[in-house]
């Protein structure tokens, strides 16, 4: 699916990389993600993509319906689904810390929150060290891997096209 | 994606505008429709129609919306021409004015999904399709109607200085009068300069039974600086004596200016000329509508027929001034979930009085709280229901709407059709006007095509030729009924049954054994259908569901019954709004869930020992009669125990006519609630209505009675047994 359209994307909506275009140097092009972690693995998504991070409000369950769907929660006085990031990506549950945030992105004209085990931080890399959906094994999720960052030698953040997953999820 | 507030601003507040347009040009066009079959239409309501017309034009030109003003610029001719005389109104110009109508709905259905006020994509072809818009078809007739009477020029009759001053129509309206034989009178009348608007709106109300307003005009003569001399030119329709009273306690200078053909005197006594005329009179009291309209054309002296048209025109006039403010019905929910939030605060402030009265040095300033509290309670609950009046608006917005549909249609499939509306001033929320609209659209239409006979078949019954579609309102305590009842063929049980079967909806065994209730029901079935050729409007099996998931989606229910050869009876049961409702808070499994108020019947306590078994099946006998029960745990997948423990509660859960017994752990309060939607995410669970917030942060859902008690009807499941041991 489309790392082609998602790296032009990101490079047109961040206004960094967007000064560094007209400059005329490519390669200061930066692409920017909002890295977060489920168990010892960390997760990148694009930032422009997430609306807000919150701390996890009270949850209500609700009945009958798809096990990563962990209920409903008011975010500013709206009701908004929240669903458990590791069950939508087929990791192991865990139990939740106080490390664990709610990233409100919007899918379809609904917001959604995805509860994830922590925030990292803010990674900005070149569009050189983006490596671009490397050979994984077939699978529903590695298809979903958009590539690889690795911010510095310690730290490598896969890149996921996370509205991809929610449609199918929602299907 | 972003589009400028200022533009969707302009753009609504002209869609808004346009649409109210549309709904009045549409409800004088079912009036005009009405009285072209017994007559002449109200030139008054021609004259409403092209400045309805002219309005939109003008509208539309301001806006930009260049297809829209071109529209109504042809309209406004052809409505020109026919207040003018120069056409005649035909029911085809009435046709292609409905369907001009339906143009303008659509455009503005376009610019309202698009959110861009050029993107029409609306092309010219119309004139081409529309007959009344044939140059010669409607002047022809047009003008041999008038040479039936022989030509009188004003001139010959009236002075010159008053003609002058005369616009186009109102030399028109006072040919016609002339030609009918009509006095004319002008009266000078006094009115004070402070209250004018309204003494001359009382005038023109009193004169109306009697005759014509055909202009009035200041004059140029006056005496006292605060008097407003205005000269009335009136066509008398009745005698002397009737404009003498009518004007009792006016000061008017009354004159002459053409006496009627008819003398006053005569005039009461003779029978309208025409024996046609005679027919039609009958004819309208018979329908009781059109005779206004009817009278106003040929009625020397029928003071009685004036005085029906009087309290008809009457409220006409008043909303005409009436003061009204158009709000967004966002903007009414807004400042319902503060009302919502308003109330999480008044409970938590009861909470703390409650708190402060048990320290004993507080007591004082305890009680003052609760006071004080007190009094923002009664408040409170006056503005909620002040926002609640606002939303609400009658159901005659959609009945409007629904008699132009079911015109049309009766003319595409060429069955004359009979609606009779009642309850049009019954108040429903507004959105839920909106969501219902579709639904009884898709019942009346079903009713015209596959209920109501052709012509020659109701013959042969005895019936009458025209089928009757009767569309009736009301409310019932905190729900409005809709009902649509047809005098059709009615609904054969057996052929439903058949085709059930054939598309393996159920088996021959299971089939036999439904009742009457459950058979008629299996239309709400997709794919079942008894015509067996498809056609443009209904027949293709798809719809009734569709009617009753709608439905439902508003926490409403859809009944069905019918007589082999009677007819058929469609009744909706709908509360009355979904903005903020009582509710009963119950817990299932430590969860909080909101029930609406209006759809229990009562509650009550239960324990194991009171349950019965009929076929394995969880029963409660209430006053002799049994009710089957659903345990609200094991209904949302939850581990049951294995009879119901002592203390748990029964809600009993009525809508339309199915009950069912919801077995909740605890009752926890009532309290009202406001409803907030859930995302589309959630769309697989039908069971909640929505989800709202009790003011502890955490959100409740509301359940939908009405899909519980469907699904555990249809349903193979049993959520009464005990449950398999826990995961």
């Amino acid at each position: 699916m489309s790392n082609s359209i998602v790296i032009p994307d990101m490079a047109k909506l961040n206004a960094e990389s967007k000064n560094s275009v007209t400059d005329g140097k490519e390669s200061d092009v930066m692409l920017v993600f909002l890295g977060f972690t489920l168990g010892d693995e960390e997760f990148g998504v694009d930032l422009h993509l997430v609306k807000q991070i919150v701390i996890p409000p009270p949850v209500t369950w609700v009945p009958r319906v798809q096990p990563h769907i962990l209920g409903v929660i008011s975010i500013r006085g709206n009701v908004v689904t929240l669903i458990d990031t590791r069950r939508l990506m087929g990791f192991e549950v865990s139990e939740q810390h106080n490390s664990a945030r709610v990233l409100l992105v919007d899918v379809r004209d609904e917001r959604i929150g995805l509860l994830v085990d922590a925030i990292t931080q803010v990674r900005r890399v070149p569009v050189q060290a983006f490596e671009e959906s490397p050979d994984l094994d077939e699978g529903t999720m590695t298809d979903h891997v958009v590539g690889i960052i690795r911010p510095d030698k310690q730290t490598q953040v896969t890149i996921i096209d996370l509205k991809e997953i929610l449609l199918e999820a929602m299907r | 994606m972003s589009k400028s507030s200022q533009g969707n601003k302009a753009i609504k507040e002209f869609l808004a505008e346009a649409q109210e347009f549309v709904e009045s040009l549409s409800r004088n066009l079912i009036e005009i429709d009405k009285a072209i079959k017994t007559g002449e239409p109200d030139p008054d309501m021609v004259n409403e129609v092209f400045r309805g017309w002219h309005t939109l034009k003008g509208l539309s030109s301001t806006f930009g919306v260049e297809p829209l003003s071109l529209l109504a610029h042809d309209e406004e001719s052809l409505l020109d021409d026919i207040r003018l005389g120069r056409k005649a109104f035909t029911p085809q110009i009435l046709d292609s004015l409905f369907e001009s109508i339906e143009e303008v709905t659509k455009i503005l259905g376009i610019i309202n999904e698009s959110g861009d006020i050029k993107a029409t994509g609306y092309s010219d072809d119309r004139t081409k399709t529309t007959p009344g818009q044939s140059p010669d078809s409607g002047q022809a007739s047009g003008h041999g109607k008038e040479d039936d009477v022989p030509v009188i020029d004003p001139k010959n009759l009236i002075d010159a200085e008053v003609l002058e001053v005369l616009t186009e129509f109102e030399e028109h309206r006072l040919k016609i009068n002339l030609q009918q034989g009509q006095a004319i009178y002008k009266m000078r009348i006094g009115f004070s300069l402070m209250s004018i608007d309204q003494e001359l709106e009382d005038i023109k109300g009193r004169l109306r039974p009697i005759g014509e307003v055909i202009t009035y005009l200041p004059s140029s003569e006056s005496n006292d600086p605060d008097i407003l001399d205005i000269d009335v030119l009136l066509a008398l329709h009745q005698s002397r004596d009737n404009l003498e009273a009518a004007l009792d306690g006016v000061e008017a200078e009354i004159s002459t200016l053409v006496p009627g053909r008819y003398t006053p005197k005569v005039a009461s006594d003779t029978i309208i000329p025409a024996p046609p005329t005679a027919e039609q009179l009958s004819d309208s009291s018979e329908t009781g509508i059109d005779v206004a309209a009817a009278s106003e054309i040929e009625s020397p002296g029928i003071s009685e027929r004036g005085l029906v048209q009087n309290q008809k025109e009457q409220p006409l006039s008043l909303r005409s001034v009436s003061q009204s403010v158009r709000v967004d019905i966002g903007k009414l929910d807004h400042l319902m979930n503060v009302v919502g939030e308003l109330n999480i605060i008044r409970n938590t402030i009861t909470k703390i009085s409650d708190e402060l009265r048990s320290v004993s040095e507080q007591r004082e300033l305890a009680i003052e709280l609760h006071r004080v509290s007190r009094g923002f309670d009664r408040r409170l609950a006056e503005m909620q229901e002040g926002i609640l009046e606002v939303r609400m608006v009658p159901v005659s917005q959609m009945f409007d709407r629904l008699s132009r549909m079911t015109r049309k249609m009766s003319r595409n499939i060429g069955k004359e059709i009979n609606l009779v509306i009642s309850g049009t001033d019954t108040e429903v929320d507004k959105l839920i006007i909106e969501e219902l609209s579709d639904p009884v659209m898709h019942i009346i239409r079903n009713a015209i095509d596959h209920g109501i006979e052709d012509a020659g078949e109701r013959r042969s019954v005895g019936k009458p030729e025209f089928g009757t579609v009767a569309l009736t309102a009301y409310q019932k305590g905190n729900h409005i009924l809709i009902e649509v009842e047809d005098d059709g063929a009615g609904i054969d049980g057996e052929k439903i049954l058949e085709v059930a079967v054939a598309n393996g909806f159920l088996s021959k065994e299971a089939a036999a054994s439904l009742s009457e209730r459950e058979v008629l029901n299996l239309i709400f079935l997709p794919g079942v259908t008894t015509t067996a050729k498809a056609n443009e409007l209904s027949g293709r099996g798809v719809g009734m569901d569709v009617v009753k998931t709608n439905i439902s989606a508003l926490s409403g229910v859809v009944e069905v019954q019918s007589e082999l050869g009677i007819g058929t009876k469609f009744t909706i049961t709908m509360p009355v709004t979904l903005a903020i409702i009582p509710a009963l808070l119950v817990s299932v499994d430590e969860n909080t869930f909101a029930v609406p108020l209006n759809t229990v019947a009562e509650a009550l306590t239960i324990s194991g020992a009171d349950v019965n078994k009929v076929m394995g099946l969880e029963t409660f006998t209430l006053r002799g009669q049994t009710l089957p029960l659903c345990r609200m745990d094991g209904f949302f997948g939850r581990p049951r125990h294995n009879a119901i423990p002592k203390g748990s509660r029964l809600l009993v859960a009525s809508l339309g006519q199915r009950r069912l017994g919801l077995v909740v752990d605890e009752l926890l309060g009532q309290q009202d609630v406001v409803i907030k939607p859930l995302g589309q995410s959630l769309d697989e669970t039908r069971f909640f209505a929505g989800a709202t917030d009790l003011g502890d942060q955490k959100l409740s859902l509301v359940i939908d009675t009405a899909s519980v008690i469907e699904e555990f009807f249809t349903s193979g499941e049993d959520f009464t047994q005990p449950a398999a041991p826990a995961e």
